[in-house]
């Protein structure tokens, strides 16, 4: 069947049937079918092969139950014969109806209260309800990813969450404040509070029919104003909402978590009980405004965010005495003051610190002003979770690792952690792993840097070498055969090892770690010091992963290895390698392969006689220029030799003929 | 000391006594020997080396050529007519001069020969260690004789390989 392609002997994606209705910001959707539920209202969505995936998130909606969420079906990487590259899918059922916003720009008929409550919110809680079981949160809630269920329209389900990083398609206003001041790809996991917060503005897009805040919106005022006087009233605006509509709205987009509506109150509200809406929760105000860049913040969180946003001014501004009188003075909680103090340090500290150490310390600052606020260095404004996306996306962005380089390095999470009031233990993984980056990066070989820290904060993100990235080699085991797919093709790369390859290899197996890595930092005479580095890390992987033979690989080692042969000098032993490499190469396994060129000894002893042999050549051609120079002045050494040899001759001569005279006349 | 001299001195004068009686008394011998060792002398005189192996050889030789007529004189008649009748004798003469020419002979033959016995002897060592150096150069490469290491296999190899990866599998 011309352009189906095929996943795992199962569901057959039609390349030539897409979707654009169905399409998810970083995901095309394509029609697809079950050949073993025989099924064809399924959907692929073929992912953005530059934005990292929710991998873990698809495993556990399998068999959602309920009808709030699209159905997930299956996952896997497929050869996508349209661009020749290896892209991930996710497998879904299709949305009985449409979507039910196609922009946030469009206008729908306003929702009735009873299709509020029976079509949307009861299936959405119960989804809540079951994602939080599941330990997992959507971050897609918004408008535009709500799809009808069925053609009549009935109910509304959620789309899907799992193509891109948490939120990082949400439109800032329909994320919580503290989301929203995060860069959008640094948002992080959330949680159910997030979730909430989301369906609550979406829930006011469907009261309404409408986007709440007309076509133009300036975010970055939207944010202040909504840090100022709470995210209800600027949000809300000057549309008519029922009174007992608003009671929920309040409720779920109130600023303050322990105050914002949960799953209970919402089923509480759907069971008809209905309470005082509650007022908005506004920040603490100071008794003075702060001014930062010439504006005045009469909050601490909106003083904290301009300090943030204002980095390369607020170093000054914080070591200042006007900004230290004001913490003192106009802060109603001396907590914060705490705060800082902890943070940062006392007021000597503070203003005898270095120019170079004011990023740091504005930092620190405003972390210490607004504890629930994203971690701001150096205009990067990231949750702890939300710093792998960040790299993942914008790894080729050098301002951009530069910046998460510096936020790594800075340490911020530890300090973050020590000032939240309540436990967070879903981010103990990502700060335990934060804890340990420094390290990794202070080592620039292969296998460390930001490479690392881009595999280590992004568990299920594929290789991005360039050598592999198109095959998505997103488990060790497939890293093998990755590169003899390479091997096989027409240009072979240099080597087949890169610092995306060491650093992948790095993170995500136990069977190669930073010992195996070194070597190939360092810079050695040694011929083809390299390649054999690079092949015993590889040959571990295909051993311990069972790869079977890999010729084409094996090939590509062995024409590397050539100098390392070469530098044997005893010519018979040479041969003998280059005969068993020739016998390695053609079994395909590379530790056979390493067998046959990775022996010390034999080299120690081959440089040993090497050693030798030059010596005595050397004698030898001493002794050649001696005994020649002795052959030209023969005649002068034979001279007196020879005289010696005539007196001798002569003596034994007469000797014997004086005896033989005498016996004979004795005789 | 002067006395050690002296005595030595005394030592000499003694001997030279005894050896001039003794002379006196064998004259016919010192006679034909005196005649008869004339290359002898004549090759003592001409002889500059220290060692004096020119007179060795020489004087051997004719020792040999001299000492048959001197048992003659001694076994027949040792008187000064029995001498002159040996002196007379032209065999006697061919004898003792004869037998010098051969030391000469030998002297001037013998440094040709220990030449080329030389000569031979330094090039089947020169070979020997010519063919070691064969030996080492089929086992190391033209590399252990200190020559820039161009080594044929090497290019022969790469092309191996290359053909290889242009094929693998």
């Amino acid at each position: 069947m011309a352009g189906t392609i095929t996943l795992k002997d199962r569901f057959d994606i039609d390349s030539d049937a897409p979707l654009p209705e169905l399409d998810s910001p970083h995901a095309t959707a394509y029609a697809c079918s079950d050949r073993m539920a025989n099924n064809n209202d399924l959907i692929a969505l073929l992912c953005d092969p530059a934005v990292p995936v929710r991998i873990e998130a698809v495993d556990s909606l399998r068999n959602f139950p309920g009808y709030g969420l699209i159905n997930y079906i299956d996952w896997g990487v497929v050869p996508w014969a349209p661009n020749g590259r290896r892209q991930a899918v996710v497998i879904m059922m299709r949305p009985g109806g449409g979507r039910v916003f196609k922009s946030l720009d469009a206008i729908n008929e306003p929702m009735t209260d009873e299709f509020l409550i029976k079509g949307f919110l009861t299936p959405a809680a119960a989804t809540l309800k079951e994602l939080s079981t599941r330990g997992l949160s959507h971050r897609a809630i918004r408008p535009t990813n709500l799809f009808y269920t069925s053609q009549d329209q009935r109910s509304i389900m959620f789309g899907e969450c799992v193509t891109a990083p948490p939120a990082i398609d949400q439109p800032a206003f329909i994320e919580p404040i503290e989301s929203a001041m995060a860069d959008v790809t640094a948002r992080g996991e959330g949680g159910l509070l997030d979730d909430l917060f989301s369906l609550g503005v979406t829930t006011l897009f469907l009261v309404l029919g409408k986007n709440p805040l007309g076509k133009t919106i300036d975010y970055n005022k939207l944010l202040e104003d909504r840090i100022s006087s709470g995210s209800y009233t600027p949000i809300v605006g000057q549309n008519r909402i029922p009174m007992h509509i608003l009671e929920l709205l309040r409720g779920l987009m109130s600023d303050d978590p322990r105050d914002r509506w949960g799953l209970r109150d919402i089923d509480l509200w759907i069971g008809g009980q209905r309470l005082t809406p509650k007022q908005p929760k506004l920040p603490m105000r100071a008794r003075r405004p702060l001014v930062v860049g010439g504006r005045e913040y009469e909050n601490i969180r909106s003083a904290a965010h301009a300090l943030a946003r204002n980095w390369p001014i607020s170093g000054e501004i914080i070591r200042g005495q006007d900004f230290d009188s004001w913490l003192r003075r106009s802060l109603p909680d001396d907590r914060v003051n705490a705060s800082v103090e902890k943070i940062a340090g006392n007021r000597a500290t503070i203003e005898s610190s270095a120019k170079g150490d004011e990023p740091k310390l504005v930092t620190k600052v405003s972390m210490a002003l607004d504890t629930a606020a994203p971690i701001a260095h150096k205009g990067l404004a990231a949750h702890v979770d939300g710093i792998g996306p960040t790299l993942a996306l914008h790894f080729n962005d050098e301002s951009m690792r530069q910046k998460v380089a510096e936020f790594i390095n800075g340490r911020f999470v530890s300090q973050w952690m020590s000032l939240q009031t309540r436990t967070r233990p879903e981010l103990m993984q990502a700060y335990s792993t934060l804890e340990r980056l420094p390290a990794v990066l202070l080592q620039t070989g292969p296998g460390f840097g930001l490479e690392r820290c881009l595999y280590e904060l992004n568990p299920y993100m594929h290789c991005r070498s360039p050598m592999i990235e198109h095959l998505f080699v997103t488990k060790v085991e497939e890293l093998v055969p990755a590169l003899e797919a390479v091997a096989q093709g027409s240009t072979v790369p240099p080597i087949p090892m890169d610092r995306h390859i060491a650093a992948f290899l790095v993170a995500r197996s136990t069977d190669v770690d930073d010992r195996f890595l070194r070597p190939l930092a360092v810079k050695s005479d040694a011929p083809a010091a390299e390649a054999i580095a690079v092949l015993r890390i590889l040959a571990r992987v295909q051993a311990m992963q069972r790869n079977g033979p890999m010729a084409g690989l094996a090939a590509w080692m062995a024409s590397l290895l050539t100098p390392a042969v070469n530098a044997y000098h005893n010519l018979k032993l040479r041969r003998s390698v280059e005969a068993n490499l020739t016998l390695a190469t053609d079994t395909g396994l590379l530790t056979e392969l390493l067998k046959s060129v990775d022996d010390g000894k034999a080299v120690q002893r081959d440089e040993q006689g090497y050693a030798r042999a030059k010596q005595e050549h050397q004698q030898c051609v001493s002794q050649i220029t001696q005994m020649t120079s002795d052959l030209q002045n023969k005649d002068i050494l034979a001279s007196e030799l020879g005289e010696q040899v005539a007196a001798v001759v002569s003596g034994v001569v007469a000797s014997l003929g004086s005896s033989v005279i005498i016996i004979f006349f004795i005789a | 000391m002067a006395s050690g001299s002296a005595n030595a001195s005394a030592t000499k004068a003694i001997f030279g006594m005894i050896a001039l009686g003794g002379l006196v008394f064998t004259l016919p011998t010192v006679l034909i020997i005196g005649v008869g060792m004339t290359p002898t002398i004549a090759a003592f005189m001409i002889d500059r080396r220290r060692e004096k192996y020119t007179t060795l050889c020489v004087g051997g030789m004719n020792f040999v050529g001299v000492l048959p007529f001197v048992i003659k004189l001694w076994s027949e008649d040792h008187s000064y007519d029995k001498a002159f009748d040996i002196l007379a004798d032209p065999f006697t003469w061919l004898s003792m001069m004869g037998a010098a020419a051969i030391g000469w002979a030998i002297y001037i033959v013998a440094p040709g020969v220990v030449a080329m016995a030389l000569a031979m002897r330094i090039e089947q060592r020169i070979s020997s260690l010519r063919r070691r150096q064969r030996d080492l150069v089929e086992e190391w490469g033209p590399g252990v004789a200190g020559s820039a290491e161009v080594e044929p296999e090497e290019s022969s190899a790469d092309a191996d390989t290359d053909a290889d990866v242009g094929q693998p599998g």
